[in-house]
């Protein structure tokens, strides 16, 4: 497919011409991360592929890994790693149009555009064609490094079914206090507490259920304690979450 | 002043099933307008301050014979009678009055006509006499009689601007380009109404159009090409598939070839509705000098491809900032 018009590499050359043949999957996982109608994200290009970067109230922060494998043309000629910050609504909604039935073709992403936008652009749809520019940011503006340390060499993750995730947090509500997440090496387990009114103690333990816990990453017995885990309704479009637990230390 | 008339059973339907629900999605109350020729119902002609008043124009317009038997207006304001109705309201009785118009058994006479009329009666509770339109219909079994309340018929003064802003509505655009697929423009305004409320509109005499948002933040376009044209039209230069969709809109504008209009997003999400009306072409063209946005809806004669002449239907935009560009 060779669709990109100005495809020559020279000094002008984009950071990023890279072709997706439907957004809908796109659409999907940015959506998992829009907590708010004007929420702020911010883009890392690598030549592995797209990252968008979310974070909430200085407390969470979400990733969507968008990997060069799932474009059709993957053309990345940045040195380094070009970071944009730009509006996540806009850019589920820019892509969302792309997706109208009838017209849905491929959409060409290009970075940066002539004043640093990014642009999309329907492809290979001849009589109909989208276009947009969504103007992006300077990510420094905003504090995103919030400092994710490992405690240890391995980071500590499990990962879980999302429905499965959300019912357990839902359930831990009622006592109205913190939550506790303990981690178990062995045998393997994540334990999560609630104290309050009353405790409730739900145990994912991953040799009682494989479809429970699906990957679980922890060498030493470790816990945090959270105030509220937020946003786990947002996040139940996704299937599957990873969850890597790390003290937050704003710097 | 009287109205009286039958209503044919291809008008009837065309109302019902057509027109009413599309006008209702354009506004809660609409003008009808009778004259000895024509009847016509009409949205917005008379907004506080003309065409940048508060809404899209709209304008159903019927030859007397497609819709009624039996038409007889008359007036001292040259047999010409206009009211304001609750288009919901309209709906409602001709559906009831439809189902007591279906209970006739299929074997044996035809059943009566509905009858619409203009009275003024006195309800109970009401001291004085109020205009209403009323519908008589006779099933098999029953006989109903149905009375929809009207305004006050417009003075003559309002008669005349009204006939006015008609008249004024039939410069029509130099060039009109088809837009193919109505349901599919409204998925996509449906989706570009969430990026933001002002829209640009172009439209080329090489058949393009071109809607395009933009906000501080993101501008949005989507160009329809190589549309049917009527009218005006240019051959596009050569070479200028190669710059983007904006630029290319400004080329043609400045050349004389195109025009450019900005509307309210909401005013074109409601004249979408239209389609509800099920139209069988319909064209979108700017009027000279960008005086507005004109959506022209076609309907054929029915099992033919000819324009059915008895039928006008058409929409204005008003235009927010006629300045631009």
């Amino acid at each position: 497919m060779s669709s990109s018009t100005t495809s020559g590499r020279g000094d002008d050359a984009p950071d990023l011409v890279c072709v997706l043949d439907c957004v809908q999957g796109m659409v999907d996982a940015l959506s998992c991360v829009r907590w708010k109608r004007h929420q702020d994200a911010v883009v890392e290009l690598s030549e592995h592929g797209v990252v968008v970067i979310v974070e909430e109230s200085g407390c969470l922060q979400a990733k969507v890994y968008l990997k060069s494998e799932l474009f059709v043309e993957y053309d990345y000629a940045a040195e380094g790693r070009p970071r944009f910050g730009l509006s996540l609504g806009l850019l589920v909604d820019c892509l969302n149009m792309f997706s109208v039935p009838g017209c849905a073709s491929s959409v060409e992403i290009r970075y940066p555009g002539p004043d640093m936008q990014l642009l999309l652009k329907s492809v290979d749809s001849q009589d109909a064609c989208m276009h947009a520019e969504i103007r992006t940011r300077i990510p420094d503006t905003v504090s995103w490094d919030y400092h994710f340390e490992h405690a240890g060499d391995t980071p500590v993750t499990f990962t879980v079914r999302s429905a499965i995730l959300k019912e357990s947090v839902d359930d831990l509500e009622w006592p109205g206090s913190s939550i506790q997440i303990q981690f178990q090496p062995n045998p393997p387990s994540v334990i999560f507490k609630g104290e309050g009114h009353g405790d409730l103690e739900i145990e994912f333990s991953y040799y009682a259920n494989p479809d429970l816990l699906i990957a679980f990453q922890c060498d030493h017995e470790v816990s945090y304690r959270y105030r509220k885990i937020v946003s786990i309704e947002d996040l139940s479009l996704a299937t599957e979450k990873k969850w890597r637990l790390q003290e937050i230390k704003k710097n | 002043m009287k109205f009286k008339a039958s209503f044919t059973d291809d008008g009837i339907s065309l109302l019902d099933k057509r027109f009413l629900p599309a006008l209702d999605k354009v506004g809660r109350v609409c003008h009808v307008y009778l004259t000895p020729t024509h009847a016509m119902l009409l949205h917005n002609l008379l907004g506080s301050a003309g065409p940048d008043g508060d809404g899209p124009q709209c304008v159903a317009q019927f030859a007397k014979d497609l819709l009624f038997r039996d038409y007889s207006v008359s007036s001292r304001d040259a047999n010409r009678v206009a009211f304001s109705v609750d288009v919901a309201l309209l709906q409602r009785a001709l559906r009831s009055a439809l189902a007591v118009h279906a209970q006739w058994p299929a074997a044996g006479d035809a059943p009566a006509a509905i009858q619409v009329k203009l009275v003024n009666k006195q309800t109970a509770g009401s001291r004085s006499a109020a205009p209403f339109l009323t519908f008589e219909t006779k099933g098999a079994r029953s006989a109903v009689v149905q009375d929809v309340p009207i305004s006050k018929p417009l003075s003559r003064s309002d008669v005349a601007r009204l006939q006015e802003a008609l008249d004024a509505a039939q410069e029509l655009p130099e060039t009109l380009v088809q837009v193919p697929d109505l349901p599919q423009l409204q998925n996509l305004v449906d989706r570009l109404k969430n990026i933001g409320d002002l829209l640009t509109v172009n439209v080329t005499q090489y058949g393009d159009l071109h809607l395009q948002v933009s906000t501080s933040l993101v501008t949005v376009g989507s160009e329809f090409k190589r549309l049917r044209i009527l009218g005006v039209r240019a051959n596009a230069p050569v070479g200028d598939q190669n710059v983007s969709a904006t630029t290319r809109m400004e080329m043609a504008v400045e050349r004389g070839e195109a025009l450019s209009v900005q509307v309210s997003m909401k005013h074109l999400v409601k004249s979408l509705q239209c389609h509800l009306a099920k139209p069988d072409c319909t064209f979108y063209g700017i009027a000279p000098n960008g005086a507005c946005l004109t959506v022209i809806f076609q309907y054929f004669i029915p099992g033919t491809r000819v324009t059915d002449k008895s039928i006008s239907f058409y929409c204005r935009l008003p235009v927010l900032d006629p300045g631009t560009n």
